[in-house]
């Protein structure tokens, strides 16, 4: 390649990586203007006078540390239930002999055709019968149901991608079969689990319409909370918000810096193999 | 090694259990927590002095500003005179605090008192019977002040089944230096409008602001115009209730033309299709707009310190002008009160909640603190203090001098759907420039249809 080439190729590049980034450094550049400096006409604006209070509304009266706790608790625990669910569930579906596997695998793929949303009324009505609106598990459990269908997806295709030859030998060996799935398969399976993690974590992060409904109770409400709290009826406090937008981002971009390359891996490997 | 696996079986089995135990025991337990205090409030619920939580719903999430300060201002008062009650705020931006309140209403949340949209949306909540029956002789005479027909947007059936809170109505808020500096007339008719829109115009500033995106604007503007033609406030509202028809009626058509004109001498500003209301705000408060077409509920803009004192000093009200040749006088006001309060029929602590809700609605109370901190126009009589904004005194003004009001808004008085699909044959008239005519196709096929 000669270096004229390679220049235009850097610059290209540095094009295409500042256009996806652009959102990200206008949130932030915005989260230091106050609400009125909000619809000027130029597209950034030199913060002269940084609003540092916006982020202190948002650390105090957007509840941000609390609602933050809230959401890792979710989110953790319902990316570590659909993470048992769909590798045990693809095991099942790509390594076991069984009657009505086609039908079971079709049920459960059909899953991910239902938008979480559309279950919002009849889970309400259900979950308030059995108590669970205002608890915890009122949002893992959906949250989990909606995301076992992909991760599921995902896993099955990954999996018949490994050689059986491994399985054999271990059994050979002697163990188990909790020990080959958790032991033996799961680590083969790192790329695609990563992708699952990574899927479900930005599924749960943001949700706010099943959130809203189902909880009332400060104590239990989660990040995108954070945000309404500084909406009034007609005009909002944009500045905040967006101060809360920023400090709610960080988790999501450090866990997509961290696996990035997982997550590359894991998308492809399940797409072609599957 | 069947011994092992059977084990292993086991011990994932009984983790699994004790996890799912532990969460439900962590949201769950609150619960019955709740319900068995709440079981022996009830019952002594006379006598004063016992602890009561009161659930309070309301679409004001924002509680350091604005309405949301003055809601917050109000219970602050009402737990420092009862110690012994806690109310518990649930709140929710407008969109989702209408899902959740259908939510609340099919499974008959035992709220206590909540916020309500007057008309349509209060009218599913009466049909399911998940609000009271007030009755209206309790709140005549001097601790409530109540305007007189404020109730209209309230009362189904002859019944009365909530509170409203405010006064809104549709007004012009305009920069007088913006005018004064270019040397264009303040218009008093609505061909003067024009004509200043394109005067500005000319000069490179925007005539008029408006909330495109939001599309209410439109049918607000639209039900002045017809009003400033007829002089009849309920031509359009008998129209979406099906007794008049949009199509071939020679006021309806003479108004979409009037709207038309305003479309294509670009009365509005810049791509005013997608500017929101914090946009189109924003463009008038920062003297690039000249006017900005919007509700009562805005006099809080001249004591805003955050506003540029330049504007703040220069913001006035001018009435929505009068048509040439209309029947319409510039008094008949485009009034309505769309929000108020209704106290809820599952309430576990009846007798305690419409306490608090009388109180809330006494004039000293919502009426008084939203006044004076502007940030609404109460739909109570209220006293000038004296030290009221110049702006307030004129929106005061254009209420007193009302002659005849709306009480609904022609868009709020139909269905859900109704509102949906007239919004959108708004939205394809303005972005779209469809024809006067297939404007009140659409909207006479929204009202047949909702």
């Amino acid at each position: 390649m000669t270096k004229s080439t390679k220049t235009i190729l850097w610059v290209f590049f540095l094009i295409v990586a500042l256009v996806q980034l652009f959102p990200l450094i206008w949130l932030v550049d915005f989260s230091f203007l106050s609400s009125n400096e909000f619809y000027s006409s130029s597209v950034l604006k030199w913060p002269s006078d940084p609003q540092w209070q916006n982020y202190i509304n948002a650390w105090v009266d957007g509840k941000f540390l609390r609602y933050f706790i809230n959401s890792a608790f979710v989110t953790s625990v319902t990316i570590l239930l659909t993470v048992i669910l769909s590798l045990t569930l693809g095991y099942a579906f790509t390594r076991m002999q069984w009657k009505l596997r086609p039908v079971f695998f079709t049920i459960i793929l059909l899953g991910i055709m239902i938008p979480i949303h559309a279950t919002l009324l009849p889970n309400f009505a259900i979950f308030k019968a059995l108590g669970l609106t205002n608890s915890y598990l009122g949002l893992i459990l959906p949250y989990t149901a909606v995301s076992v269908p992909l991760g599921t997806f995902i896993l099955t295709g990954f999996m018949r991608s490994i050689p059986k030859a491994m399985e054999e030998s271990a059994v050979v060996d002697g163990a188990n079969i909790y020990r080959i799935v958790f032991q033996i398969i799961a680590p083969l399976t790192a790329p695609a689990l990563v992708t699952v993690i990574v899927t479900t974590f930005l599924n749960c992060w943001n949700e706010f319409i099943m959130a809203s409904t189902f909880l009332s109770k400060d104590a239990l409400k989660t990040l995108p909370f954070s945000v309404m709290n500084f909406a009034g009826q007609y005009s909002s406090d944009y500045g905040s918000q967006f101060a809360v937008m920023v400090l709610t981002s960080i988790p999501a971009i450090v866990i997509y810096a961290i696996f990035n390359e997982q997550i590359t891996k894991g998308v492809t490997a399940g797409a072609v193999k599957g | 090694m069947a011994m092992n696996s059977k084990s292993t079986r086991n011990i994932l089995l009984v983790t699994a259990l004790a996890a799912v135990s532990v969460l439900s025991a962590c949201g769950g337990g609150n619960d019955k927590n709740n319900n068995a205090g709440s079981g022996t409030n009830g019952g002594t619920a006379g006598s004063a002095d016992k602890e009561v939580t009161l659930r309070l719903f309301s679409n004001l999430p924002d509680r350091k500003s604005g309405q949301g300060l003055a809601e917050q201002m109000v219970i602050d008062n009402y737990i420092k005179a009862n110690p012994n009650v806690k109310i518990d705020i649930e709140t929710l931006a407008e969109e989702p605090f209408k899902n959740k309140l259908k939510a609340y209403m099919a499974s008959n949340e035992a709220l206590d008192v909540t916020m309500v949209h007057g008309g349509a949306e209060l009218n599913t909540l009466v049909q399911a019977g998940y609000v009271k029956e007030l009755n209206p002789a309790e709140y005549e005479g001097d601790t409530y002040k109540f305007l007189p027909g404020v109730y209209k947007s309230f009362t189904f059936n002859d019944k009365l089944y909530g509170l409203p809170r405010n006064s809104d109505y549709e007004v012009i808020y305009y920069n007088k230096k913006l005018f004064d500096d270019n040397g264009i007339k303040i218009p008093s008719t609505y061909a003067e409008l024009l004509e200043a829109g394109k005067q500005f115009r000319a000069k490179g500033i925007e005539p008029m602001s408006m909330n495109g995106k939001d599309l209410w604007s439109f049918a607000a503007f639209f039900q002045d115009l017809v009003v400033r033609l007829t002089g009849d406030q309920n031509l359009m509202l008998d129209a979406v209730a099906k007794k008049k028809n949009f199509t071939g009626d020679e006021n309806f058509t003479k108004a979409a033309e009037l709207l038309a004109q305003a479309r294509d001498t670009k009365l509005f500003q810049e791509s005013f299709m997608t500017a929101d209301y914090g946009a189109s705000q924003n463009l008038f408060t920062q003297g690039r707009a000249a006017m900005w077409y919007m509700g009562s509920w805005e006099a809080g803009m001249a004591t805003n310190d955050k506003l540029p004192e330049d504007f703040r000093n220069n913001v006035n009200v001018l009435k929505f002008p009068v048509v040439e040749g209309g029947k319409g006088k510039d008094t008949d006001l485009l009034a309505w009160n769309g929000g108020g309060y209704s106290l809820v029929s599952s309430s576990k602590h009846p007798e305690e909640a419409k306490k608090f809700f009388d109180y809330m609605m006494s004039a000293d109370q919502w009426a008084k603190i939203v006044w004076d901190t502007g940030a609404a126009v109460p739909a109570q009589k209220y006293e000038l203090s004296g030290k009221e904004s110049e702006l307030q005194k004129q929106l005061t003004e254009v209420l007193t001098g009302a002659t005849s009001t709306a009480g609904s808004i022609a868009l709020d008085s139909g269905t859900p759907k109704f509102k949906d699909d007239a919004q959108n044959a708004f939205g394809k008239f303005f972005a779209g420039g469809s024809t006067p005519q297939q404007l009140l196709a659409d909207l006479q096929k929204a009202a047949e249809t909702q």
